[in-house]
């Protein structure tokens, strides 16, 4: 299934390079995926407050927390990845950085230098 | 039995909120204090005490030196919010919120620190852990010793108890004994301040520089500024090596010796020849020895570049004003008029657009002000520049056009600025770390070298 491989390649990716920024979060994927099932859920409940009438209630697909949840993941854990990979390119093909400090270091110390 | 159905939203609704403020509520240090000194908590500086200290400090540092580099990812932004962590630590929880926000990889850097004392002397130890796994640790040592037997002073303990001195006479009842004064409360305060520039060295060496810059701009003499720029030329990325160089560049001009910083200005052109802030500075040590029209073009390279970096906003912002200042030099008061009205307009969106927006709109309201006499549209112009970005410069600016303005505002604000200085001066005493605005706003006026737009723009 040439779907999972790629699926399971974004995700080594994902958790191996350190994350820039994602949609919600500045973690890795699994923050992502865990920040977009909240925002999955609260979703849900608001629609679910929301089209509490009988005839409208029937039009509205209802879905589980769990279904809730998994949408609101999916979706951002596709956003995060797409952003990844654009930070990976951006970083390929300008081996120097930006001028930003975007990994975090630990710059090493200046000999001799006293706090 | 009752039934409880009705509690599953607001519950799993709290669950939710808690689960998002668990991902998105996250600050950039963690620092947790394991111990302090029964003697230190007396002063009042207890565990937590100390962490929020260094942490506001190392907020502070990021607040103060406000670079256009900006503070993103592996660096310092609201530090002072903490609204999770005090909420995990009321419930108790703070351990695993915090495990949690470390295996999402959600916490770049994360300290530990404890205060021991050694006899007479007072040490901090920090270990700091990297979300890569990079580690490092840092030892401070209090400069002086916090029991100093020349700061013993030896008294009446019932004089001292009546809170009188002078009552001792009359008291025969009276023993002698010592009270000790110590530098406990001054040492910690140093040390945590320390500490703080000691973490930003680590992570940052560039925004420690920029601190420093911000600092000893005013009196131009960069005696901690010049050391750490050239730490961060040893130990930054080449790309972002331009940075420390811009400011090495400035720590120059500000002491005149404007050759030497077109020298580092080539260089920085050198590494990338389209970062804006080079041709702009280059213009104006141009400008500043006279030379006012390669300045202009350097002006004109300046806000062309921007396009490449329009992040900076306050780069092409500057670029107008200086630009203007130069035309104004050369008695094209008409044409400097336009440029600015330009400047003015269409600034580009970055995280330092209002800094750039004010920045535009006070050099237009000073040119109004001081050229055209069209105080209305002046003060329109100086009272954007206050609202988007309040310096202490801009607002007096905005000060002295009132004071032609309306009849007796000068009678009021010089016995408000009495007042002010007064209170600036009893603060600078009490406090050692005084801010910034305090800071530069009385300097300025002494040093020579010094340009107050200078300061307002320098990055």
């Amino acid at each position: 299934m040439p779907f999972f491989k790629i699926a399971i390649f974004i995700l080594a990716l994902t958790l191996a390079n350190p994350t820039q920024a994602g949609p919600l979060t500045r973690g890795n994927i699994l923050a992502e995926s865990f920040a977009g099932c909240s925002v999955g859920i609260t979703l849900g409940i608001i629609t679910s407050l929301i089209f509490i009438e009988e005839p409208v209630a029937a039009t509205v697909p209802h879905l589980s927390i769990i279904g809730y949840c998994s949408i609101g993941s999916a979706i951002t854990v596709a956003i995060h990845s797409l952003m990844e990979f654009s930070y990976f390119t951006q970083e390929y093909f300008d081996p120097h950085g930006t001028l930003d400090t975007r990994i975090p270091m630990v710059y090493p110390i200046t000999p001799g230098r006293i706090y | 039995m009752f039934d409880l159905g009705f509690l599953t939203i607001p519950l799993l609704s709290m669950l939710t909120v808690f689960g998002f403020a668990v991902v998105t509520d996250v600050n950039m240090i963690t620092f947790d204090v394991k111990s302090v000194p029964q003697m230190a908590q007396n002063m009042g500086y207890d565990a937590k005490n100390v962490r929020n200290t260094i942490m506001y400090k190392v907020y502070k540092i990021s607040d103060v030196a406000n670079t256009s580099r900006g503070v993103m990812y592996s660096t310092i932004g609201n530090m002072q919010q903490q609204s999770l962590q005090n909420i995990s630590e009321t419930l108790g929880i703070k351990d695993s919120v915090l495990a949690v926000q470390g295996v999402l990889g959600l916490i770049p850097y994360r300290l530990k620190g404890k205060i021991v004392q050694e006899g007479d002397i007072l040490y901090m130890v920090i270990t700091g852990f990297s979300s890569e796994n990079d580690s490092f640790s840092i030892t401070l040592k209090s400069n002086k010793v916090v029991f100093d037997s020349a700061q013993v002073i030896t008294g009446q303990a019932g004089s001292f108890l009546g809170g009188k001195l002078s009552n001792t006479e009359n008291n025969p009842n009276t023993t002698n004994t010592q009270l000790i004064t110590s530098n406990v409360d001054i040492e910690i305060g140093s040390l945590l301040t320390r500490a703080a520039e000691a973490i930003v060295d680590r992570i940052d060496p560039y925004l420690l520089a920029r601190y420093y810059f911000v600092q000893e701009s005013p009196t131009a003499k960069f005696t901690k500024t010049l050391p750490q720029l050239i730490r961060c030329i040893d130990v930054l990325p080449k790309q972002q090596s331009i940075w420390p160089l811009l400011l090495l560049g400035r720590s120059y001009h500000f002491r005149g010796n404007y050759t030497k910083a077109i020298r580092i200005y080539k260089e920085i052109d050198k590494i990338d020849r389209h970062f804006p802030f080079t041709s702009l500075r280059w213009g104006e040590a141009l400008a500043a020895q006279g030379n006012h029209d390669p300045a202009i073009k350097l002006y004109q390279l300046a806000i062309a570049n921007s396009r490449y970096y329009p992040k900076y906003p306050v780069a092409r912002s500057a670029a107008y004003s200086l630009w203007a200042d130069s035309l104004i030099a050369l008695g094209k008061l008409d044409e400097a008029e336009r440029v600015l009205r330009i400047g003015e307009r269409l600034i580009p969106a970055g995280h330092e657009r209002s800094v750039a927006d004010a920045l535009s709109h006070y050099a237009l309201g000073k040119f109004l002000m001081k050229y055209r006499q069209d105080y209305k549209n002046a003060k329109h112009h100086l009272r954007q520049a206050v609202y988007k970005d309040g310096r202490p410069k801009y607002y007096k600016t905005l000060q002295n056009l009132n004071k032609i303005l309306i009849p007796g505002y000068q009678d009021y604000a010089t016995a408000k600025q009495q007042q002010a200085d007064n209170s600036s001066i009893s603060k600078t005493s009490k406090l050692s770390n005084s801010s910034p605005d305090t800071l530069v706003k009385p300097s300025l006026k002494s040093s020579p070298l010094v340009n107050p737009n200078n300061v307002a723009v320098a990055r």
